[in-house]
């Protein structure tokens, strides 16, 4: 690689300073030569190393796949030379900013749909009787609210607030947290549809409670510690489901 | 539903045309379209339900290459293809240049 930046030098400098010369454009076309052959030979290798590092814009869990598919692509294309260098740009410059900007979108809103009908749990006015102090509500909403951007930014998933709810009861509550949901919530749901989010389907609140689930976010009450229970006993809403808050910050 | 691009029909139609099973190369080639542009395309359709993919399974060190991703239209994808793409084969295959048959 040393040697291709050598005679890419070579070949600006003769041609800054000789450029009138016929002498000149002989290096010139012997240098440009040079490159060539050192790129037939390093093509393959830049190809895979180029396409590797455009992965990085990628979720780590997807990189391998699409490395393997475009290197099928590549050997397909004929993978030798210039060529197969040529490939792995198009297939970087044109697919890449597509496939992560979508991946990445999907990944924000499968976190962020959940967390905010969770948030939307939390804020729903008929179950705050008993849970907290009105201040002390209002200052946990907003700090989920907030971490529902960060985490959903960072593409990372950790339970921020637990919420239990007996299993069979889950269903229900999060429907009916749809149903009251505002616009900005159900624009999220709508885009993350767009956005073909798996767990997240119109209608599908299954996959939601699921989600939240696998996520921590509703725990069922069997994995409950002695002191958790304790606290159960507080929170009733104004349905008579059981509703419990486990490490509010 | 959003109108589709002219690239994605294009993609449907080549699983129209070209065999059940078939994966990235063998679409750009048969629809004529960048190679960047066909990875896009095929993820959003899988994610619209239309189409599957499944990898080869092949020993990679013995066959010496690596696994390759298959595509198939679902249930849906090919009644959506049949109904609203198929009817326009003809022009898509004026738009796109390269278009072959697959």
């Amino acid at each position: 690689m040393s040697t291709v930046l050598l005679v890419t030098a070579l070949s600006i400098i003769v041609v800054a300073f000789l450029p009138q010369s016929r002498g000149a454009e002989i290096v010139v076309a012997l240098l440009v030569h040079l490159l060539g052959s050192h790129l037939d030979r390093l093509g393959p290798r830049m190809a895979r190393g180029l396409m590797r590092s455009a992965l990085i814009a990628l979720p780590r869990d997807e990189r391998n796949d699409q490395f393997d598919e475009w290197i099928d692509h590549l050997r397909d294309a004929g993978d030798e030379g210039v060529q197969s260098l040529i490939v792995a740009i198009g297939l970087v410059v044109r697919g890449m900013p597509r496939l992560a900007g979508r991946s990445r979108m999907r990944q924000v809103f499968e976190h962020l749909v959940p967390l905010g009908f969770t948030g939307g749990v939390v804020a729903n006015d008929g179950y705050k009787e008993g849970l907290w102090s009105p201040n002390h509500q209002t200052r946990v909403v907003l700090t989920i609210m907030r971490h529902l951007l960060v985490i959903g930014g960072l593409g990372t998933v950790s339970i921020i607030y637990d919420i239990s709810i007996e299993p069979h009861q889950a269903p229900a509550i999060v429907r009916e947290v749809y149903e009251t949901s505002n616009r900005l919530e159900r624009i999220l749901v709508w885009l993350a549809i767009k956005l073909g989010c798996p767990t997240i389907q119109r209608n599908n609140i299954r996959g939601i409670v699921v989600w939240l689930i696998d996520n921590g976010l509703l725990v069922p009450m069997e994995s409950l510690s002695e002191t958790d229970r304790i606290l159960d006993t507080a929170v009733r809403g104004r349905d008579g489901l059981l509703y419990h808050a486990v490490r509010p910050w | 539903m959003r109108r589709l691009s002219t690239e994605t029909r294009c993609v449907l139609l080549a699983f129209l045309d070209g065999p059940r099973e078939t994966y990235g190369f063998a679409l750009a080639q048969a629809t004529g379209l960048p190679s960047g542009s066909i990875y896009p395309i095929l993820r959003r359709l899988e994610d619209r339900g239309w189409i599957v993919s499944r990898w080869e399974t092949i020993d990679e060190s013995r066959e010496g290459r690596r696994r390759r991703r298959y595509y198939r239209l679902t249930d849906d994808g090919l009644r959506y293809a049949q109904d609203t793409v198929a009817a326009q084969a003809a022009a898509l295959r004026l738009l796109i240049p390269g278009w072959a048959t697959a």
